[in-house]
């Protein structure tokens, strides 16, 4: 079999077995999948803008909150698509304004920004919900977890490869650019601030969009839910501990780290942060370059032993 | 009416801006020298105020003298991490950026991991003990004492820092590594010690705000992220690394945060600081103090 074919047998058994997964499986791990499923988009999102230019964001939980409360506002007076779209277009809106004005913020600066940010909005809508409308929270619209599954599978293969295809166009390697060096990049003629922003804004978008569908899990949210300061924190964590310089990186982290906090957070919930951030310790220590370039070393030994 | 909640706000903004400038003095101090910003600070804080609260509660050991034992126990951590962690990150960094990004998360990292021993050690509850607090009257209005001693110790400990900064050759030499990093070490400056130095008083002053504040107020494994929050907004308005602006900017915040909470709405306090430091970021992101 030619190699470019057989660079699709892997995705393709592993799409059909998760598109039929459903049929057969418990709905502990379904509704388990799906949320290792959004944990993976988001992880890929920031890794998109953030692992190519360099530019920490702390605050993907303002835009994951964002569609978290388009659905609790709008769920049940609309119809779920158009919500969901419709958290995603505002995200997407939102981090283009906010992108526009602070993306001259550097390093350091930047990461507190994205961090106030997402905070401000948190305690704006926790001030909102009890000082003028006059509830802690409101009850969500609820969907099937079958059909959740079903849209996370979809959107990580899509996120997936509209990153992937991205990252190969002039725009992709602009942004790259800007993360090498971003006073190079300006002198080639880049518009930085355009790319830059477009970049946030696009990784947001999915945030949002997760947000708006993964609400749905609950039946009463609050705001403290949706802006929780975990969205912020793991996606970055995420894509550390796999690997910020991998494409896969930020897959392995997800896949690797939702499932332990899962199981953490069933059997030993008090250790549970204490074991997280020993795991992020740890690698951002002894080893910056994440889980996949380890993987990566084991497997080029293989092969050279073989070849 | 008046003029008695204005005096109230005055005296008692000014007892929590203390606090806050004893807090985001030692995290600018940190920041200016290593460009570590700690975020972590805020537990060196969490800390402090428990080791004072169970010397008072176990031994009755005067909260005032605790200071010399919570500074002491928040020097042997931060000793313990620098010549774990952080020296190992300083030396191998190549650029400022990768250093910011790698002890960043470093920090985050430990914060989580004290924040959470806290809650399993001393559990969530709220914990606190009952020292001076008799009401004595200032201006015909009534404080308790532990609120002015509060705000004398922290005086003093901020005037000593600040007189040790602008007059002695080490503060001399720390205030060079804030501004001219490469000039400070070719003059011959012994900048890893500077590091250290930076970051064991960056956390002293953190774990004495701590023992001063469980004197107040009653305290969670979590207080540290509010302060923390609160001393971040203080620093960005001051102007990260710059170490006077810092101790200003802290004042600054005790009054709009005690304003807020007494006069506005205590609801807002959060939003409050959050939308100073997102406008601060915004127009003037070098902070208010430097040209």
């Amino acid at each position: 079999m030619p190699a470019r074919q057989q660079k699709y047998i892997y995705p393709t058994i592993i799409a059909i077995a998760l598109a039929v997964a459903p049929l057969f499986a418990p709905r502990y791990f379904i509704s388990l999948l799906a949320i290792v499923f959004s944990w993976i988009i988001l992880a890929v999102s920031w890794h998109f803008f953030c692992g190519s230019t360099k530019y920490i964001s702390l605050g993907s939980a303002a835009f994951f909150g964002t569609g978290f409360y388009i659905t609790a506002l709008f769920g049940k007076s609309l119809p779920i698509f158009t919500v969901i779209l419709l958290g995603g277009v505002i995200s997407f809106l939102l981090s283009f304004c906010i992108g526009l004005v602070t993306l001259r913020l550097k390093g350091m600066y930047f990461a507190i920004f994205t961090y106030g940010l997402s905070e401000l909005l948190k305690n704006t809508l926790i001030w909102l919900e009890t000082v003028v409308w006059g509830t802690p929270g409101r009850f969500v619209v609820n969907l099937d977890i079958e059909f959740i599954y079903y849209i996370m599978l979809v959107l990580v293969f899509v996120v997936n490869a509209f990153f992937y295809l991205l990252r190969r166009t002039r725009f992709g390697y602009a942004l790259k650019a800007i993360g090498e060096s971003e006073d190079t990049a300006e002198h080639v003629g880049i518009n930085t601030t355009i790319y830059k922003t477009i970049g946030f804004s696009l990784s947001s978008l999915f945030m949002g969009v997760v947000g708006s569908i993964l609400v749905t899990r609950w039946t009463y949210v609050d705001p403290r839910m949706g802006f929780s300061g975990l969205y912020s924190f793991m996606p970055a964590i995420m894509t550390i501990f796999g690997g910020i310089e991998s494409k896969y990186g930020p897959i392995l982290g997800a896949v690797i780290l939702s499932l332990l906090s899962e199981i953490l957070l069933t059997g030993f919930k008090e250790y549970y942060m204490v074991i997280l951030g020993a795991v992020l310790l740890f690698f951002v220590v002894l080893l910056p370059k994440g889980l996949y370039s380890i993987l990566e070393k084991i497997s080029q030994k293989f092969s050279q032993r073989g070849g | 009416m008046f003029p008695s909640l204005f005096f109230e706000v005055l005296i008692g903004g000014l007892v929590l801006g203390l606090l806050y400038s004893l807090v985001s003095a030692g995290l600018n101090l940190q920041y200016g020298v290593t460009r570590i910003l700690n975020v972590a600070h805020g537990e060196f804080l969490m800390l402090g105020a428990y080791t004072t609260y169970f010397l008072f509660i176990l031994f009755g050991v005067n909260p005032l003298i605790s200071l010399l034992v919570s500074g002491l126990v928040s020097l042997i951590l931060m000793l313990a991490l620098y010549s774990g962690i952080f020296r190992i990150i300083i030396k191998r960094s190549s650029s400022i950026e990768e250093l910011e990004m790698e002890t960043l998360l470093t920090c985050f990292a430990l914060s989580f991991i004290f924040q959470n021993t806290a809650v399993i050690l001393f559990s969530a509850n709220e914990r606190g003990y009952i020292y001076a607090s008799q009401l004595i009257s200032i201006a015909g209005i009534p404080f308790a004492l532990n609120r002015i001693i509060v705000a004398i110790a922290s005086s003093v400990i901020n005037f000593v820092i600040y007189a040790f900064m602008r007059f002695s050759r080490v503060g001399t030499a720390l205030r060079a590594m804030v501004s001219e990093p490469i000039g400070a070490k070719l003059v011959g400056i012994n900048a890893s010690r500077m590091y250290m130095l930076s970051l064991l008083l960056g956390c002293i002053l953190s774990a004495w705000a701590g023992s001063l504040i469980s004197m107040m107020f009653a305290i969670t494994p979590f207080i540290g992220s509010n302060y923390l929050m609160i001393a971040l907004v203080a620093t960005v308005v001051g102007g990260l690394g710059s170490f006077i602006g810092g101790i200003i900017s802290g004042i600054i915040m005790g009054y709009a945060v005690y304003i807020t909470m007494r006069v506005i709405s205590p609801s807002l306090t959060s939003l409050v600081l959050y939308i100073v430091l997102i406008l601060i970021l915004l127009l003037k992101p070098r902070g208010l103090f430097k040209r």
